[in-house]
């Protein structure tokens, strides 16, 4: 297992990504991992990086790959109102649909459906017959909400490892979803709310999505309410759902009760007096680190559903073998796991990439 | 399902349970480990890796079970593991059948076998070779597990053996076959032969030391208890998976001691 963090001084040019025994690609290799990320040097072009740069593809809008700073953004065209909402309407950001793609110095630069949230890509980038594939994060598995992840064949794969573990396999989501609606509609029989915690992005939606609103009325907190918005403009839809911004007891004064509600909002809102009016609900967590009894994210928290945006062992599997890929970078996550299973089990190339810096809880 | 009613045999022994994990699902030893690691306990780790079950309706209470692992103990995830593997094409289902019923497992029916056989990987160490062919490059290898300190499973013989590091205890053969194909059918067949006989040492007997350095990741058949061998078991084919380069770590003989089920467990005298 190797950890190559380049100083950003060096000439790139001369330190190629991989060095494996099997030394394929005798100079420079299309893309080069630098402290700052993914660096493709031949296009200048940076992917998720963690710093300022002058061009920067952001492979998805979660604060773990889209960061404040940088002079141009390059992202789906799914992610620009995400994009602007959260790093401010002032960027500058140039946009690209799926299959599409530009020529920068004569890299061929493609993005492809990821799977993980509204806007997610998988980055292609192909130069003289050498093709890479930067996955950013993804699930291989359709949620019905995010176009859903295609296999792209290419010669380097870059993966995540959130979950690269083979205790991490998730259940088909709508008997996860028939859980959420089994335990909503408990509470309110008992004229207890429910909240339910998920990410603003993607992991909300996509629980909106799935909600039997026959039991009573879904409250977003504003953090959700916002990203809503954002991508109902662009198209998306998650059923009916009550803005909660204003504050819940601002909502019973307009005639919405809380009693057999569900409101969904971030972990962060939990501390804030914003969940107070509520009284004694009902909390769940969704998440994919719920499989596990010891995990942290259970603190305080009734009942936990399984449920990820990002693959489980089999998917990443199956997404390493469809890429056809001999080389295989691994990131985010398991990392160390997950490429020595790849070079043993599968005689794969593979080796680890890993940024101390880069946070995974988005899962 | 009510977990808290199913009936488990007193003493369902773990390391058994682990190794019938390992075959139903084909992982290495080294990944278990690690998803125990992380899980914290072995009979979580155990439940997750074999995963939910798929398919028939009738299963959706063990699928559902996964998400109230923090209500249940120890002896409630190891039933739910066992429920599953019974719903699974494992090889030894009457032992499962056995354990829910609360009896010990008896030998299945129509079987000479006494003893159970069982699959791993693990990470060996070739310390000495045996050169078969005449005019062609062809070894019997054997390849060595390290002996720890840990005071489970020691055989009282080893006692003896304790100032070597390594016990051999795994025999492959390696070299061009007589249609000129690898025995092993790795890709570095070649290499290995090549590099074994650069670095051949002391004569033994037929047997000739190498230099003690090389690990490899092998996949063993058929392993069993057995009394007469130094380490304390045997296996009846090994496979070649990986040739590691540099600094890799040999599997410790507990460790497949551990996984190994003892005669006594099935109620033989082995
Ligand atoms: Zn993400
Ligand atoms: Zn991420």
């Amino acid at each position: 297992m190797s950890l190559r963090l380049f100083s950003h001084g060096f000439d790139r040019n001369f330190f190629p990504f991989c060095t494996s025994k099997s030394g394929k690609f005798g100079g420079m290799a299309l893309v080069t991992f630098t402290e700052l990320g993914f660096y493709c040097a031949q296009a200048d072009l940076y992917i998720d990086p963690l710093r300022r740069v002058p061009k920067a593809l952001v492979t998805h809008a979660h604060s773990d790959h889209a960061r404040p700073g940088m002079e141009h953004y390059l992202c789906h065209t799914q992610s620009v109102g995400i994009l602007k909402l959260r790093l401010g309407q002032r960027i500058s950001v140039q946009s690209l649909a799926y299959g599409e793609s530009i020529w920068m110095n004569g890299v061929e630069v493609t993005l492809f459906p990821a799977g993980h949230v509204p806007g997610s890509a998988q980055v292609r980038l192909s130069y003289r017959g050498e093709v890479w594939v930067i996955s950013g994060d993804y699930k291989t598995v359709g949620d019905g909400l995010t176009p859903a992840f295609e296999s792209v064949r290419c010669h380097h794969f870059v993966t995540e490892s959130t979950f690269g573990l083979p205790i991490f396999q998730w259940r088909e989501q709508q008997t996860v979803f028939d859980d959420i609606n089994a335990w909503w509609r408990g509470n309110a029989s008992f004229g207890r709310p429910s909240v339910l915690l998920g990410y603003s992005l993607g992991k909300a939606q996509r629980i909106l999505k799935y909600l039997d609103r026959s039991v009573g009325p879904v409250i977003c907190h504003g953090a959700i309410a916002a990203s809503n918005t954002v991508l109902e403009n662009g198209g998306f839809d998650f059923g009916s759902w009550v803005d909660g911004s204003g504050g819940l007891t601002d909502l019973r004064d307009r005639g919405v009760g809380t009693e057999n509600s569900l409101v969904v909002c971030p972990p962060n809102a939990l501390r804030s007096a914003w969940i107070s009016p509520l009284g004694n609900y009902s909390l769940a967590n969704c998440s994919g680190w719920m499989a596990v009894s010891k995990s942290g994210d259970w603190g305080g928290v009734d009942r936990g559903f399984v449920l990820s945006d990002h693959a489980d062992w089999p998917q990443l599997l199956e997404a390493v073998k469809a890429s056809g890929a001999e080389h295989v970078h691994v990131t985010h996550g398991f990392s160390a796991v997950l490429a020595q299973y790849l070079r043993e089990s599968l005689g794969l190339d593979a080796d680890v990439v890993e940024q101390d810096m880069i946070e995974r809880r988005d899962a | 399902m009510n977990f808290d009613g199913l009936v488990v045999a007193e003493k369902v022994s773990l390391p058994r349970l682990k190794s019938w994990i390992l075959a139903a699902t084909g992982l290495p030893l080294w990944l278990l480990t690690e998803s125990q690691r992380f899980a914290g306990s072995l009979n979580e780790a155990l439940a997750l890796v074999l995963g939910p079950p798929e398919g028939k309706i009738a299963e959706k209470e063990l699928a559902e079970g996964l998400e109230r692992w923090r209500e249940w103990d120890e002896l409630q995830k190891q039933a739910w593991t066992i429920q599953v593997l019974l719903l699974m094409e494992v090889p030894d289902r009457r032992s499962f059948m056995a354990l829910l019923n609360g009896r010990t497992a008896t030998k299945p029916v129509g079987s000479s076998d006494t003893v159970e056989r069982i699959s791993l990987q693990v990470d060996a160490i070739l310390l000495y070779v045996r050169p078969l062919g005449r005019g062609i490059a062809q070894y019997e290898l054997t390849f060595g597990l390290r002996v720890d300190d840990s005071a489970d499973g020691g055989l009282e013989e080893e006692k003896s053996l304790s100032d070597s590091q390594y016990i051999g205890c795994l025999k492959a053969m390696v070299g061009e076959d007589g249609a000129g194909s690898g025995l092993q059918g790795v890709p570095w067949e070649g290499e290995l032969t090549q590099w074994i006989s650069g670095n051949l040492g002391e004569r033994i007997g037929p047997i000739r030391g190498v230099r003690v350095s090389e690990v490899f990741s092998l996949h063993c058949k058929g392993v069993e208890f057995s009394k007469r061998h130094k380490a304390g078991f045997k296996a009846a084919s090994v496979r070649m998976l990986v040739w590691h380069s540099e600094g890799a770590s040999v599997t410790p003989l507990s460790a497949v001691r551990d996984l190994l089920p003892k005669p006594q467990d099935s109620g033989q005298s082995g």
